[in-house]
């Protein structure tokens, strides 16, 4: 693999209303091509991506008047999607199929006068004929089976509510230096356990926020890069993991992901180990699964991921910088773009304030479906020989 | 009593099991080659698959308690809890749990499937906790 992402865009992003999804898809692509120093010309290849509505498709390219592209399709792995975007980018443009590919997500599920909760339940299509139908009936969405998820994990290895909280106390701390963050505001492990439960054992504050907006890098040869507009920002290695694990005895459901495969699988393909890596920026849906994600990683041992992050290790100052935009529970919710933004931002050395100091290896998550889907992206401001 | 809750209904693939619901009895997908047991949604093994009386009980692998309606059939029935069940014969089902529990849940609690007959659409299974 020899890509870069030379150029990054992102729209306003939040309560944002009256434009749509496409509507943000188009802006953050010509916010990223501008970024990198080149014109909509110069795009030869579209990836597109949005919401649970699909409201952003290959109509994209005659929206942006895009001609003679030799790359374009819309793809979806939920959560997954971006680093799947970005994998297939990067091999496109690695092979020649494409010099210039740009990959986008954008969604707007909020309207104005609505809660965010209404936003996603508005607009839901639910299973109401066969098997599908059970998980209805039963009360299931998709909060609802990640509360399940977390509280097999608390049963198997003692995890607690608690040190769910700290995962979204320590994000808020982050995002408190975060201008691009919603919400900025001080937030205590007081605050988190008062929060109301939405499906216990998941308060309010362990869930993701809900943004309108949209994100878009411009991925090319990393020979090329180095005369754009931008410092490059080199993929050293990319995996992807999807479980299927079926609903039945013996299942990990729960206790194990597919980051468990994706991401030794896209170290072993950057030639790094868990020890060189510098920072996470990782897909935050809900607090539980930045807690599982660490744990199949190798960054903690299985079951020590609710210590570790109490212990204070992921939030600033700590010695694993973890999700330091404020993530999808306190950043904005762009689904897999938020972990990839923030990547290329402090790869960049453009955080500001949140700057980390030590950003050669970053890892980054995408996560989609119930822990159905994975994928792992690593990142560096160095090309892989150079690093270091 | 009203069963809380959207209406659903059978398609082709699930018409035995939700008859066999309607008649307070449990059918599960069992290969004919292998004789592995699965889950209703699943279509595919190394054999035709067929519907087969299972035990109808199991133990609790997860629980969660529901406070946001996740449909808005459920908005007049907060909170209530749904299960992950793991069924003797190795299947998981996810159901609502129903009635009084005279006991906080752990992994590993028996569980007891029963069965909803709402007014209108088809029957389906759930789960009564019967222990610690």
């Amino acid at each position: 693999m020899d890509a870069a992402i030379v150029g990054l865009g992102i729209t306003d992003v939040g309560r944002v209303y009256g434009r749509s999804a496409p509507d943000f898809a188009a802006d953050a692509v010509r916010r990223a091509v501008a970024d990198a120093g080149l014109t909509l010309a110069d795009v030869d290849g579209l990836l597109v991506s949005s919401g649970t509505t699909r409201d952003v498709d290959v109509s994209l390219q005659r929206r942006l008047g895009l001609r003679d592209l030799r790359l374009l399709s819309e793809m979806q792995a939920f959560g997954a999607t971006a680093g799947a975007m970005l994998g297939h980018a990067a091999a496109a443009v690695t092979c020649g199929l494409a010099d210039v590919v740009a990959c986008v997500f954008a969604d707007a599920p909020l309207r104005a006068g609505e809660s965010a909760g209404a936003a996603y339940a508005g607009r839901r299509r639910y299973a109401l004929s066969g098997a599908a139908a059970l998980r209805t009936v039963a009360g299931g969405n998709p909060t609802v089976q990640y509360a399940l998820a977390a509280r097999r994990h608390m049963q198997a290895y003692g995890t607690t509510s608690e040190q769910l909280g700290a995962v979204a106390v320590a994000q808020r701390r982050w995002a408190a230096l975060n201008p691009l963050a919603q919400q900025r505001e001080p937030l205590t492990l007081e605050q988190h356990q008062a929060s109301r439960w939405i499906a216990e054992p998941l308060h309010l504050l362990d869930c993701c926020l809900v943004s309108n907006g949209g994100a878009a890098v411009v991925v090319t040869r990393a020979d090329r890069a180095a005369d754009l507009a931008q410092p490059p920002v080199h993929v050293l290695g990319l995996a992807q993991g999807h479980p299927g694990q079926p609903a039945t005895r013996g299942s990990g459901f729960g206790l194990t992901t597919g980051a468990a495969t994706a991401g030794p699988e896209a170290l072993r393909r950057a030639g790094l180990r868990v020890a060189d890596v510098d920072l996470l920026e990782l897909y935050d849906c809900y607090t539980y699964t930045v807690v599982v994600t660490l744990e199949d990683y190798g960054f903690c041992a299985k079951g020590e991921g609710g210590p570790f992050v109490a212990a204070g290790h992921t939030a600033p100052g700590g010695p694993l910088p973890v999700n330091t935009g404020g993530g999808q529970l306190s950043g904005y919710y762009l689904w897999g773009m938020t972990p990839l933004t923030e990547a290329v931002i402090q790869a960049r050395g453009h955080a500001g304030e949140r700057q980390v100091s030590r950003r050669d290896v970053i890892m980054v998550s995408g996560n989609g479906g119930i822990l159905d889907h994975h994928s792992t992206v690593i990142l560096s401001p160095h090309p892989r020989e150079e690093r270091r | 009593m009203t069963v809380p809750g959207p209406v659903i209904e059978a398609d082709s693939a699930t018409a035995p099991f939700f008859a066999a619901a309607a008649r307070d009895r449990l059918l599960l997908p069992r290969c004919v080659s292998c004789g592995t047991w699965h889950p209703p949604e699943v279509a595919t093994c190394c054999g035709p698959l067929e519907w087969v009386p299972a035990a109808g009980h199991g133990v609790l692998v997860s629980w969660a308690v529901v406070h946001a309606a996740p449909h808005p059939a459920f908005a007049d029935s907060l909170p209530f809890r749904t299960a992950l069940v793991e069924l003797a014969e190795g299947p998981w089902l996810q159901v609502r749990l129903t009635g009084a529990e005279p006991v906080t849940p752990v992994a590993g609690s028996p569980v007891r499937i029963t069965f909803a007959h709402p007014a209108e659409g088809a029957s389906y299974p759930v789960g009564t906790l019967e222990g610690p």
